[in-house]
Order: structure tokens, then C-alpha cells, then sequence
């Protein structure tokens, strides 16, 4: 059985990779959440490796606790790849006064989160 | 506002507040011909338009997804079918679970362009008295969270003019507004309680 879209972007993200979907005909890259329910996707697709660049689209800043493990407050961004798609993810950043739409930022991994962005 | 402004944020920028409230409860409407319906005890109200908007959640570069949602291209439609525009609506009640919904929604059915929504509400443009009162009954946030009947059932109610204290004098053309998921599943109606819009 094939691993499903979002279980091979994870799995490259494990691997401390980032990458993204690119339509192999036509060379488009799409988002990461456009063809989650296809069996075939291989046939389609292959990833790429992505630059890492991206931009801070948008953000919510979380106050209520959800998790035991994510202390508040913590914020959820979403972010726009150079390459086009935009993901869901968190900005790395010493004060969070400091996140203004627009801003660059930089791919980084670490053990806790997987994928993080921080200013670039 | 003190109200407002003291309640806690959940998440920022939206305070609790800010999110309207479940309830339990039960509303019926009932949807019939215009020839059934004047046989019913109660003066009807008309559905001259409908339309829908399922604008999807393309997560890419070029989707304004949190400012254009389906709402544009469900008001179009319904506008179409009734043949009017949107300075001929004198009522709204729209689906609006998040404080920022009624602005996004202003904006999206032509009322004002984009980023003038919130302005016109602070100048007091929808509130009671206004020349586009909304949510007359209170809305999801202020009234009661019944999903699409709360913004329906307040519709049929300002069209009989049983709105007591509320009956906004003006109830000629009555925009309608529901929304689903992360706002990508949008439908409006267009009510009125004359047979003819023109």
C-alpha cells in the first residue's frame, strides 16, 4: 500500500528534509494538502527539495491549553514557501511581539517539533 | 466593550468573545410553493435567491483564503437569481460564529470593499437604526449559536414583522448567509415578504 501524501512529507521531515510536490508533467509545484486522497499519487508526483526561504503569511498567537506538552502561550504560523505552498508551523522566535506579517524566514529542524521556522 | 476587552484571550486576536457559544435547541422552518403558501395561516416569506460558494482550501501562494472565501461567489449568484444588487438589500443576517465573519462577510457581499468592513461597523452603520442593520436578533455571537437557524429563523421573523422591539421597519430585501468547515463551504439566500422584488 502506498504511504499516503501526508505521511511521506512527515516522513521526510523525520529525515530532516523539507520538501514539496511537484506535478511531474507540467513541473507545477502544489500545496502539500491538494491530492491527499489519491492511491497514485507516485505516478504524479515527485517531491523536490524546497529552499527552506519562506515568508511569514499569517499567525495566531495560542492561549488556552490544548496539550500538556505545549505550554502557552505558543504561536501557530502559516507559512509561505518560497516555492509556493503554504504550510502550517511554528516560528522560533525569543519574543513573540516580534512576529510581523511579511517577515522572512528560514527552515530549521529540531528534535522536539520536527520543522521550525526562525527569522531569517 | 469593557466586557470584551476583559475577557480572556484563547486565541490571539480572537477572546473568547470573539467565538459565539454552542446551545441546544430545536427551529423549524417549513419550505413550501408560493401557491401552498398562501393557504397557510401566517403570511409567507419568499425565497427569491439562492446561491452557493465552495471556495475550497487551496493552500498555496495567490489564495486569500481568510478574506475571500465562498461568500463572494454565493452572494453573486443569489443576487443573479433575484435580480438585485447589493444596495438592494435592507436587511442582513449573517452566519457569524467568529466576530471576524460579519466583517469578512460586509465585504465579501459587496456592502463595502475590502478593509472597510470594520470602519462601517464602528460607524454604526449596522446597528440598530442604521441604513444596513445586521444580525438583528443578536446573531451566533450575541443571540443564540443554532447554527444556519439562527441567521434563518431571524430572517422569516423580520420579514412577518414580528420582530417587537427589534422590527426593523425596512424588511424588504433580507440577505441570508451560512458557512461551513474553515469558512470554504458558503451558501446565501435572498427573503423578502413581498411575492415581487420589483
Amino acid at each position: 500500500m502506498t504511504k499516503s501524501f501526508d505521511d511521506m512529507f512527515k516522513g521526510y521531515i523525520d529525515a530532516g528534509e523539507l520538501r514539496v510536490p511537484k506535478y511531474k508533467n507540467s513541473g507545477e509545484i502544489t500545496g502539500l494538502s491538494a491530492r491527499n486522497d489519491l492511491d497514485d499519487w507516485e505516478q504524479e508526483f515527485k517531491w523536490v527539495k524546497a529552499s527552506g526561504n519562506a515568508t511569514l503569511y499569517s499567525f495566531v498567537i495560542f492561549h488556552q491549553q490544548y496539550y500538556d506538552d505545549r505550554p502557552v502561550p505558543y504561536n501557530v504560523a502559516t507559512v509561505e514557501l518560497e516555492e509556493g505552498p503554504r504550510i502550517i508551523s511554528k516560528v522560533d522566535i525569543e519574543d513573540m511581539a516580534d512576529l510581523e506579517v511579511g517577515m522572512k524566514l528560514k527552515a530549521k529542524f529540531n528534535k522536539k517539533d520536527g520543522l521550525v521556522f526562525v527569522p531569517a | 466593550m469593557e466586557d470584551y476587552l476583559n475577557s480572556r484571550m484563547v486565541v490571539e486576536p480572537f477572546r473568547m468573545l470573539d467565538c459565539c457559544f454552542p446551545v441546544n435547541g430545536a427551529a423549524a422552518v417549513v419550505v413550501t410553493g408560493v401557491k401552498q403558501a398562501k393557504d397557510c395561516k401566517r403570511k409567507p416569506v419568499y425565497i427569491h435567491g439562492m446561491g452557493q460558494g465552495h471556495a475550497g482550501l487551496p493552500a498555496r501562494a495567490g489564495y486569500d483564503r481568510e478574506t475571500t472565501s465562498g461568500a463572494k461567489r454565493a452572494g453573486k449568484n443569489a443576487y443573479k437569481m433575484a435580480g438585485i444588487k447589493a444596495k438592494d438589500v435592507s436587511i442582513c443576517e449573517f452566519y457569524d460564529a467568529f466576530s471576524y465573519v460579519g466583517i469578512a462577510s460586509l465585504e465579501a457581499y459587496g456592502f463595502c470593499k475590502p478593509g472597510e468592513g470594520g470602519p462601517f461597523i464602528a460607524d454604526g452603520h449596522t446597528a440598530p437604526g442604521g441604513k444596513l442593520p445586521v444580525n438583528t436578533g443578536g446573531g451566533q455571537l450575541s443571540g443564540y449559536y443554532l447554527q444556519g437557524m439562527t441567521p434563518i429563523t431571524e430572517a422569516v421573523i423580520q420579514g412577518r414583522g414580528d420582530g417587537g422591539k427589534r422590527q426593523v421597519k425596512k424588511n424588504d430585501v433580507i440577505l441570508v448567509s451560512g458557512n461551513g468547515g474553515r469558512l470554504q463551504f458558503h451558501g446565501s439566500l435572498i427573503m423578502s415578504p413581498m411575492e415581487k422584488l420589483t
